[in-house]
């Protein structure tokens, strides 16, 4: 246990913030509600690129597809001082954090020679197609189907609540590709050109006003059997591998940064009464508990141990932290939260997704429950039961 | 940075986790409630002895383990874990770190061997009753190598026979006039009131002092800041407990959640009963990370230390609290009753928040530092 640097990791982190000052960009890369998203994602991109030729931009992966090799030690610092300028790849994220990891465990070499130096470089910009009108909470009721057709395979089906999808160069999909077996039995894992005939993308709007989401209609798409990730039937253990990374990059946001915006408020306006002076500090409690929480989760994996029940409940602990930091940042500001664009306007619609996306609150829950303390699964109607015989709502609208 | 521990701290918990499991069990415990002591001697010899838990802060020059706050807090989380250890806590966290940061290099060679082996347990008093760390609420006078006042809520103070007091100078105030004084366990102008309580598992006693002998430690005056520093150490000691003791809560609801079946289920395969132990897990893990975060700033002395003290004592009194109220929940009415151990933890839990100063009072100091608190 050790939270100042080794002479060594001291040297690591004055050669990174070497390089971090003069290439660091200008302005925050942030989405904050209200941008341009073509030109954050321009920006991100750049940004990205610049790291990858420097060797910045995906330290934790294997050296031949860009990684460096870095100890447990040095990529903590790697993200502190990512963080410290307030780095930004959300629009990256679906390549960095969940596609990138998942084909590393899962994929073919083939597949990983081609997607991931891309994907680090910026060049590959990924979407999610997971979701679907009846299939949100009970993924694995999902009824997008992938049929074999010669080498190729031909998906059908709707997709949503695609983050980026309308920016994105390639989804990873889930389609059933046997709806004889039960419902985890027959899914496959794919890797999709957006660009396609038969792909269409709708946006929609949030309740931010912004564009996140989108909704994707794929119509006899015909997907290269090369982009089948593990066998026909794998795509649910690929998917929680997936689901897992999104998890814990939800969990691995700064949590002192929400924090601190709120105190910046709180000192602006000459300080706060004594009852809610301790509301904040129980919210830097939680905070700096949370990043504690967090950097010791990123040990674990590191070091490539099981980080245990820690890393399961990191994505709610930090949903609840926004929300709170949300709540507070609204009340600091008294009548003037009434205003258009306020400061905490974004953060106060934007903070009841922390607990939807990357699986809601209570999902989230159940598998802490059942992985972190071994509680018994739900007793499931659908299980063992093919997928064609299962009673269904609304997925095919 | 290394957010783990060694292999060596990691066999040194388990061989911990053993002896407690094997010669301080909460049934043990229980049973010792009732007792005149609430420790078996023999078992406290094994601990200080075999273990040499009582002196692993302690450097080896003054007949300890030379071990590092990390080491102790390992031992205090898994004491927590049955709320075992009796003494421990006052002996070898509470009063080695005063005698180490206040006595001289003199008194401190004649008073910490016999801490570390064991033979002396040992009890600090620095407030006159468990509050926020002011000087102020220090009022013992210490005149002519006698002090006069009280003491109240002293942990395990029926138990030592060395007891550390802080007193001041007739006439002082704030931190001024502040020192620490020694005071024999046996002393005439002594009196203990023993101050059964809230928590079954830990001794308390009020400490009346009317003239009994004592002998200043360290400089005189000047002891505030070391006490105040080992008051801080002391809440982060206690987070370690609390720590072990909620994690403990926890495995024991679950274990029930798993077992018991109604509806034809085990409960635990209800939504409702995940998500309550979901609750209580994910307060432990922030606790635990702030804890282990703490036990290392206190082993580096660090300037952190308050702030350490205010995060991991608040988060780790509320994640104990949480734990020991859903481990009687989860129980259902065989967690309500005297015989089941859930509130042993429940009644230790709430003694904890109070003990060395209320977290709302360590959070209103963080409030300040941080410039978030009006001027009134």
């Amino acid at each position: 246990l050790d939270f100042d640097d080794s002479p060594d990791e001291a040297a690591f982190r004055a050669e990174m913030r070497a390089f971090l000052a003069p290439h660091a960009p200008r302005q925050a890369l942030r989405y904050r509600g209200g941008h341009d998203l073509a030109a954050t994602l321009a920006g991100q991109r750049a940004w990205q690129r610049t790291l990858f030729d420097a060797g910045w931009a995906v330290p934790a992966w294997p050296r031949e597809y860009g990684g460096r090799g870095l100890t447990a030690g040095q990529r903590q610092i790697w993200s502190e001082e990512l963080r410290r300028i307030g780095r930004a790849d959300s629009m990256l994220g679906g390549g960095l954090h969940m596609l990138g990891p998942t084909l590393i465990q899962h994929g073919s070499e083939a597949q990983k020679t081609r997607f991931l130096g891309p994907t680090a470089r910026g060049d590959i910009v990924w979407c999610q197609l997971f979701s679907e009108p009846g299939a949100g909470s009970d993924l694995a009721s999902l009824a997008t189907h992938a049929v074999r057709d010669g080498d190729d395979w031909v998906v059908t089906g709707q997709k949503v609540w695609s983050s980026f999808a309308n920016h994105a160069d390639m989804g990873f999909l889930l389609a059933r590709t046997d709806p004889s077996l039960p419902k985890h039995a027959g899914i496959g894992f794919f890797l999709v050109d957006m660009r396609a005939p038969g792909v269409e993308v709708r946006p929609l709007i949030e309740m931010t006003g912004g564009n996140h989401f989108n909704e994707v209609f794929l119509s006899g798409v015909r997907v290269p059997g090369e982009n089948l990730v593990g066998g026909p039937g794998a795509g649910w253990a690929l998917a929680r591998t997936t689901l897992m990374h999104e998890r814990l990059s939800i969990g691995s946001f700064s949590a002192l940064e929400p924090f601190a915006r709120v105190a910046d408020a709180v000192r602006d306006r000459g300080g706060a009464d004594p009852v809610t002076a301790d509301e904040l500090a129980q919210l830097y409690v939680r905070a700096r508990a949370l990043d504690l929480l967090s950097a010791r989760v990123r040990t674990q994996l590191a070091r490539g141990r099981d980080a245990g029940p820690a890393a399961l409940v990191l994505k709610n602990a930090m949903g609840d932290l926004w929300l709170a930091a949300a709540d507070l940042g609204m009340r600091t500001l008294g009548a003037d939260a009434l205003a258009a664009s306020s400061a905490f306007e974004h953060d106060f619609l934007f903070a009841p997704s922390m607990h939807i996306g990357g699986g809601t609150e209570e999902v989230v829950k159940g598998v802490a429950a059942e992985q972190g303390l071994g509680l018994p699964r739900e007793p499931d109607a659908s299980k063992g039961v093919p997928f064609e015989k299962l009673p269904r709502s609304g997925g095919a609208r | 940075v290394n957010f783990a521990w060694s292999e060596e701290q990691e066999e040194f918990r388990a061989s911990v986790r053993r002896f407690v499991a094997e010669r301080w069990p909460i049934a043990e415990v229980r049973r010792l409630a009732a007792s005149e002591r609430g420790y078996e001697p023999a078992v406290w010899k094994q601990l200080a002895g075999e273990l040499g838990l009582t002196g692993l802060a302690v450097p080896e020059t003054h007949g300890g383990q030379g071990f590092s706050w990390l080491e102790l807090s390992i031992a205090l989380d898994e004491l927590g874990r049955e709320l075992a250890g009796g003494p421990f806590f006052a002996t070898a966290c509470l009063s080695v770190r005063a005698l180490q940061q206040v006595a001289t290099v003199a008194e401190q060679a004649a008073h910490l061997p016999a801490l570390a082996s064991g033979e002396t347990i040992a009890t600090l008093a620095v407030l006159d009753a468990p509050g926020p760390a002011q000087p102020d609420a220090i009022r013992c006078r210490a005149e002519r190598g006698r002090l006069f006042g009280e003491k109240r809520f002293v942990i395990d103070a029926q138990n030592a026979s060395l007891l550390l007091v802080a007193a001041r100078e007739p006439g002082s105030g704030g931190a001024d006039g502040v020192a620490l004084f020694a005071v024999d366990g046996g002393a005439s102008g002594l009196r203990l009131e023993p101050a059964p309580g809230l928590d079954l598992t830990r001794r308390l006693a009020h400490v009346h002092l009317d003239g009994a002998p004592a002998r200043r430690l360290g400089a005189p005056g000047s002891a505030w800041p070391a006490l105040a520093r080992t008051l801080a150490e002391g809440a982060i000691g206690l987070a370690s407990e609390q720590v072990g003791a909620a994690a403990r809560c926890l495995e024991l609801a679950v274990a029930h959640a798993r077992e018991r079946h109604q509806f034809g289920r085990p409960i635990g395969s209800f939504q409702a009963v995940k998500h309550r132990a979901v609750d209580a897990l994910t307060l432990l893990e922030l606790a635990r990370s702030a804890a282990w975060w703490g036990a290392w700033v206190a082993s580096r002395g660090s300037e952190q230390l308050d702030e350490a003290a205010a995060v991991a004592h608040s988060i780790a009194s509320e994640a104990f609290e949480k734990a020991a109220y859903e481990c009687i929940h989860l129980h259902g009415g065989m967690g309500f009753t005297w015989e089941h151990d859930a509130h042993l933890y429940y009644r230790r839990a709430r003694a904890d928040r109070v003990l060395l100063g209320d977290p709302g009072a360590h959070r209103a100091e963080l409030a300040r530092s941080l410039g978030l608190l009006a001027p009134l």
